[in-house]
């Protein structure tokens, strides 16, 4: 089990020094490697709670991260779909379309319209 | 020889002929061809054609090229037409306040025009009140929510979702956290220290994400709104 930790910490992508941002993502990606993928496809949004977190924790920190994912956990429910249009942009693969960022309140959300 | 010939051959033809190619190409909606004929004229003749520029701008714009447009665009001069132009470029580019700086400049016959553009640019950054002041906005009442309000509403578990209407949301937040919260409890009772750690870090944990999301959802219900209000201006623009 520690040899797995080891390699999924070093099989990060990004040389992260936050042991509070290693330890999270190692979490997931143990939780994506075993679990996630013994589950299936289950989750109601693209991109997956998990790929969600763990690119939040790695992109926001660890504090907004974990905030950031926890909101995402809730909102993934039956009801999910209802809000297709008035609060997520739109269903890809039958999947409901999160993007990151459009989660990270400190972010000044533009228009997406295409002008022409 | 072959090559010798074909280089012969090139030199034959006369510089007319490629812009007429170039502006047939045009004509044709063949952006990419077009724009490599008007590139080709241009280096090869010293004489200015005073449409060209804009040809080319024109096929950039088309091609979705925004950058190499405004590049190209900083050689027109200082007239009306061309500040018009550049307005239009930048607007589509989605600089709106360069797009402004321009279009603010224009005279007749491209004012009326430039104005709509000023307006849209605004819309488009969510600014409606100043959009008011160049192109009329549709009679329809936006009522933002307030995201300190969506904080403070869900100090209560699922209140921030409830104050935007997503009640499944809130029943869900609402039972994550109370179950989190017994779990917590009955672990604390137990005298099981480790589990009631854990627990109790992510009931904390739920809890924060939950006056997040209060936020956020907020944020987003405000941004919708946003967005199927410019939705209508720029279909009444359309028509």
């Amino acid at each position: 089990m520690n040899l797995l930790l080891v390699i999924i910490v070093l099989a990060q992508p990004n040389q992260e020094t936050n042991p509070v941002t290693i330890v999270f993502s190692a979490s997931l990606s143990l939780y994506q490697e075993i679990i996630s993928s013994s589950q299936g496809d289950v989750c109601n949004f693209s991109p997956s709670c998990s790929y969600f977190a763990k690119t939040a924790i790695a992109k926001y920190g660890p504090l907004w991260g974990s905030f950031m994912a926890a909101d995402r956990l809730m909102r993934c429910n039956l009801w999910s779909y209802q809000h297709v249009g008035t609060y997520y942009p739109g269903i890809k693969d039958r999947k409901i379309v999160d993007p990151i960022e459009n989660n990270f309140i400190f972010r000044d959300r533009k228009s997406h319209k295409v002008q022409k | 020889m072959i090559l010798v010939l074909l280089f012969l051959a090139a030199q034959t033809i006369p510089l007319e002929g490629i812009l007429q190619f170039a502006d047939y190409l045009y004509g044709q909606e063949d952006y990419a061809a077009a724009l490599h004929e008007y590139r080709r004229y241009q280096f090869l003749t010293d004489s200015v054609h005073e449409d060209i520029p804009e040809k080319i701008i024109t096929c950039l714009i088309e091609l979705k090229k925004f950058d190499e447009a405004i590049r190209e665009s900083s050689q027109l001069p200082n007239t009306s037409k061309s500040n018009f132009l550049k307005g239009q470029i930048y607007f589509l580019a989605g600089k709106y306040d360069s797009s402004r700086f321009f279009l603010s400049t224009v005279g007749t016959p491209y004012k009326t025009d430039a104005k709509k553009f000023i307006g849209l640019g605004y819309a488009l950054e969510f600014k409606f009140k100043e959009a008011g002041q160049y192109i009329e906005l549709p009679d329809i009442e936006l009522h933002p929510k307030k995201p300190l309000l969506g904080a403070l509403y869900s100090l209560f578990p699922g209140g921030g979702h409830l104050y935007c209407g997503r009640t499944g949301d809130a029943i869900f937040s609402f039972l994550v956290i109370s179950t989190m919260g017994l779990l917590s409890y009955y672990y604390y009772d137990h005298e099981e220290d480790i589990k009631f750690g854990i627990s109790l870090g992510a009931t904390i944990l739920f809890y924060a994400g939950n006056v997040y999301g209060g936020i956020n959802a907020v944020r987003n219900y405000n941004y919708y709104q946003n967005e199927h209000y410019l939705q209508t201006i720029l279909e009444s623009a359309e028509e």
